[in-house]
């Protein structure tokens, strides 16, 4: 897959995590009554836990800002004078970095300390390892090319 | 220099596969959740904390009308059951004694006896109220019965929660309910009157804890031993005296 293919499908990916981080969040300000999840689907004890929020502010909430950042800098590199620019391969990959490493605290919160999945959770972490998978080799190519070049000035 | 407009003319092609992608996930993004919002009854009227419920009470008058009747009304026998779902002596009676006292005396064999259940909703649990709107709005469906043992089976996965309602709208989904109906019973609190009627007149009939159980207004010692045995003595001795004065 193309640079640029790979920035469209983290776009797209990011945009549904989006839509998905918002349903939450609109749960937990309580704009809906209730979370489509289904008997024993471990929402409830999931979202009304107090692992629901970090540092004072739902969960949701900040899987909203991430995916919306990850959506505009994906958005402003399918730009094409933007592709190949490093600074959006690097701004992806720690921002990818970030949230998979938050996703394993979070699932391992569900699993260890909650003892329930929440499938909604299940699909944000789903997406959140999609974007990385797709970073990660980008990322690597970006670091390799700049260990060469620095191998060639010596 | 071909190469390159071919190349241009590819990355227009793929932009505009990209904006339509783009389009067609922000229209079922918008979609869910707009469907979301219909069908989760939108923003639950908040019910009132327990303090609250207890002053709401405090104002009413007691009615043996809101209980919950299961069985004939014509059976000799009445046993009334005084429950708040969150408590956990209640959840293990409902799922055993209960459970085997409906079957034996109240839907099957002949019917003897009547069973009614009462809300009680004491000032410890949060999560009380909501239990109660959750099986009487199930009610409105003819599943009150299926709804309150489930709520029972499950009370260790609701009872401590912040938002309870997602286990109970679960427990609906399975029971099958119209999803619509159920959250609109829920949101608008339907119940609330009848759930404080009904712990008013538990405490005029002198209900002080859950499980409270009478038989023919005779309360029952639910500690003097196996709470089956000691209700269905009671049932037989009453079904005697019955007999007796028939005769």
């Amino acid at each position: 897959m193309s640079r640029l293919n790979r920035h469209r499908a983290v776009a797209l990916l990011a945009l549904a995590g989006l839509f998905l981080s918002v349903y939450l969040f609109l749960y937990a300000k309580g704009f809906y009554g209730f979370l489509a999840c289904g008997a024993g689907g471990g929402c409830d004890l999931v979202q009304g836990s107090r692992w629901a929020e970090f540092l004072g502010f739902p969960v949701a909430g900040w899987g909203m800002g991430w995916y919306l950042a990850v959506f505009v800098v994906s958005l402003i590199s399918v730009q094409v004078r933007a592709a190949n620019v490093d600074w959006v391969t690097k701004a992806l990959f720690c921002l990818s970095v970030g949230g998979v490493g938050f996703t394993i605290y979070l699932t391992a919160l569900e699993i260890f300390v909650i003892g329930a999945i929440c499938r909604w959770c299940v699909g944000s972490a789903l997406l959140t390892v999609a974007i990385f998978s797709l970073v990660v080799p980008e990322a690597w190519s970006v670091q390799k090319r700049r260990i060469r070049t620095l191998r060639d000035a010596d | 220099m071909n190469q390159q407009t071919k190349s241009k003319s590819s990355e227009r092609g793929g932009n505009k596969v990209f904006l339509l992608l783009g389009v067609l996930v922000v229209l079922a993004g918008g979609a869910w959740l707009y469907m979301a919002g219909q069908g989760s009854g939108g923003p639950a009227q908040p019910l009132p904390t327990p303090d609250e419920f207890e002053a709401l009470s405090a104002q009413l008058t007691g009615d043996a009308s809101v209980g919950i009747l299961l069985g004939s009304e014509s059976a000799p026998i009445t046993i009334e059951e005084f429950i708040d779902y969150s408590c956990p002596a209640c959840a293990s009676f409902a799922g055993f004694t209960g459970r085997l006292i409906r079957q034996n005396y109240v839907e099957s064999g002949e019917g003897v006896a009547k069973w009614i259940t009462y809300d009680f909703v004491l000032g410890a649990f949060p999560n009380s109220v909501p239990a109660a709107m959750a099986a009487r709005c199930a009610g409105d469906q003819g599943q009150y019965w299926p709804m309150h043992d489930m709520i029972f089976s499950r009370q260790t996965r609701w009872y401590t929660s912040n938002r309870p309602e997602n286990e109970f709208s679960g427990i609906a989904e399975d029971l099958g309910l119209n999803m619509g109906a159920y959250h609109a019973c829920t949101a608008e609190s339907r119940y609330l009157q009848e759930i404080a009627v009904s712990r008013k007149y538990g405490e005029e009939r002198g209900v002080g804890s859950t499980p409270t159980v009478f038989v023919d207004g005779q309360v029952v010692d639910l500690s003097r031993g196996d709470p089956y045995q000691v209700i269905e003595s009671l049932i037989q001795n009453r079904l005697n005296a019955l007999s007796t004065d028939n005769q």
